[in-house]
């Protein structure tokens, strides 16, 4: 009957058909009965309806309306200095004490018990003192490599882990149905790269660990976690968004290039994008930012900025090399000591000089140290497996 | 720094606390066992609501400081009676339905020095969040498509489908909220369809 008109829509055309619509907005019967029978007749139309739903079920999505975090928070406050006010004028002297300590408590602990709110699906993950890059399958199987390695999976999940001169370590076939993700723990002074099953590629830096499926849902979003530093190519595909999600934020993108610096214990993150757009989303609100082509956000504790930068000063690293514009010497301190896994001493005094250049990251580290005490004020020398850098005012 | 351990929160919102309220009502404990949680209770119905509280209420064509207030008169009351939480069924049916009678009475209240117009519902398609499906080209095309159907729509069919798709009502919640019969509220629906059919 009608079936043969929708058979060369596009989600698009679905999307604004008023018979699609009608069946999306008021879940008619006959709508409900005829969409299903096309779905079973032309199942080869699953994808662009299922695109569909997903584009009139946003449609009205609209995020510029809402009120901040600061706002509700304040609006709470009011709230329970009203209703204190309230209840006292009502309860007499001694019993309006009882109530004072009661509202003290009330004021004090919906705030205290927000973070624990906010967390329940909190994961404690393993910690990774090693010093070797170990991959953990989902099936809990764990296989350790004591060098840099390149991890792939094929469409199928198959995985095969190479060294750096391409020599195959491991080759494993892996459990299509298990929900639980696979894990890659890159520890301090090493570093992987990633090729995951939809083609996406991933850079991973020192100190991080990743965790993602063996294959992707063919219908949902694809979802990674990660704890660290990341360099990603993202592989196009309009259907199912590509989510990479930190303890602090997620950033949600279709086809892009990024750098996303989310290690958990670094009082600064940041999101460099160097191909395309992305969406960050942050804090309690899930506030949403757009992140263009040559742009950084940095997130410090709440307060996000949005900055145009040179994004090859934070994606070098993937080549080895670490290339700065007036950096804080502590930020490539801090980099360093992750990158050698070698533990770092000094004051506060050198931590603000500001430093310009590019430091060959496959020098070994003496080399390094060497060239930093050339370009600024500081000197170093080792002592119990620490290397300690002191202000130097001769320079 | 040997240990390295992290957390991380999902998308959703957690519902432990609303569950744990959907047992309390259930129960029916003592009011002193439930003080200390209602006043949680309350904020996180308020962190999960406001937004949505809001959004209608901006459709309805009225100021967000206006609403402010609305909402926070609203959330007031539930602070003075939380024992009220106990005969609610339907949390979100009641919270709309109690803006939209604030809305009415702070309407009477300023009536006298302003002229009222007939509100307005203003439902259309907003592109923010589709950039993630499809290119900016069929973004427009959507738009355009899905506002011009809703154009020929009255303000009662818009806010019926506002309800029923968004928030996803009874034909007896809708009833409620516009002071309908459930027949008259699908009748509604009927008339919605064979305007967009066309």
């Amino acid at each position: 009957m009608k079936f043969c008109q929708y058979v060369t829509y596009t989600a698009v055309d679905f999307s604004t058909d008023p018979f699609f619509l009608e069946w999306r907005w008021f879940q008619t019967e006959e709508t409900a009965q005829f969409w299903t029978a096309f779905l079973s007749a032309h199942p080869e139309k699953s994808d662009e309806i299922l695109l569909a739903i997903k584009i009139v079920a946003l449609s009205f999505v609209d995020e510029t309306i809402s009120f901040s975090k600061q706002e509700k928070e304040s609006a709470i406050k009011k709230l329970t200095a009203k209703v204190h006010r309230n209840k006292r004028r009502k309860r007499s002297a001694i019993y309006s004490l009882s109530t004072v300590v009661i509202l003290v408590t009330l004021l004090f602990f919906p705030f205290r018990n927000r973070p624990h709110l906010l967390q329940t699906d909190e994961k404690t993950f393993v910690e990774i003192p090693e010093k070797e890059v170990q991959l953990i399958f989902s099936t809990g199987n764990r296989v350790t490599f004591n060098e840099d390695i390149q991890v792939a999976y094929d469409t199928t999940g198959n995985i095969v882990v190479q060294n750096e001169s391409g020599k195959m370590l491991e080759k494993h076939k892996s459990d299509e149905t298990a929900v639980t993700l696979n894990r890659l723990i890159v520890p301090k002074g090493k570093r992987s790269s990633l090729l995951l099953a939809d083609g996406s590629r991933i850079w991973i830096n020192s100190g991080t660990i990743v965790e993602f499926p063996s294959v992707f849902s063919k219908t949902d979003e694809r979802k990674i976690i990660i704890d660290g530093e990341i360099y990603i190519e993202v592989e196009k595909d309009m259907q199912r968004p590509f989510l990479v999600a930190t303890p602090h934020f997620e950033v949600a993108v279709l086809g892009t290039k990024f750098n996303v610096s989310a290690y958990s214990e670094d009082a600064v993150q940041h999101v460099t994008v160097a191909e395309g757009l992305v969406s960050v989303l942050s804090g309690e609100e899930k506030k949403n930012n757009f992140v263009k082509q040559n742009q950084q956000l940095r997130m410090m504790e709440n307060n996000t900025t949005i900055n145009n930068v040179d994004v090859y000063n934070y994606t070098s690293w993937k080549e080895g090399i670490l290339r700065f514009e007036s950096e804080p010497l502590k930020n490539i301190l801090t980099r360093l000591s992750r990158y050698y896994d070698i533990h770092l001493d000094y004051e506060s005094d050198i931590e603000e000089i500001r430093c310009s250049g590019k430091l060959f990251l496959f020098d070994d580290w003496q080399t390094v140290f060497n060239n930093i005490t050339k370009v600024s004020p500081v000197e170093y020398s080792v002592t119990n497996n620490e290397v300690v850098l002191r202000y130097n005012s001769k320079k | 720094m040997d240990k390295h351990s992290f957390t991380y929160t999902t998308m959703e919102y957690p519902a432990d606390l609303f569950l744990k309220w959907k047992i309390y009502r259930q129960e029916k404990k003592s009011v002193e066992n439930f003080r200390v949680d209602d006043q949680n209770l309350i904020q996180f119905i308020y962190d999960q609501y406001a937004n949505d509280l809001l959004l209608y209420g901006m459709k309805m064509g009225y100021q967000k400081e206006v609403l402010e207030d609305a909402i926070h008169d609203i959330f007031y009351k539930l602070c003075l009676s939380p024992q009220m939480l106990k005969q609610i069924n339907e949390l979100k049916f009641y919270l709309f339905s109690a803006l939209k009678n604030r809305l009415l009475n702070i309407n009477k209240s300023t009536a006298r020095y302003v002229t009222t117009d007939i509100p307005e519902f203003n439902l259309s398609v907003k592109t923010d969040s589709l950039h993630l499906l499809i290119e900016a080209e069929e973004e427009t095309r959507v738009k355009e498509k899905i506002n011009k159907l809703l154009e020929v729509l009255s303000d009662k069919q818009r806010e019926v489908i506002y309800l029923r798709f968004i928030h996803e009502m009874t034909y007896d919640e809708i009833g409620g909220l516009l002071k309908m019969t459930p027949a008259s509220v699908k009748n509604v629906v009927y008339k919605a369809i064979n305007k967009i059919r066309k």
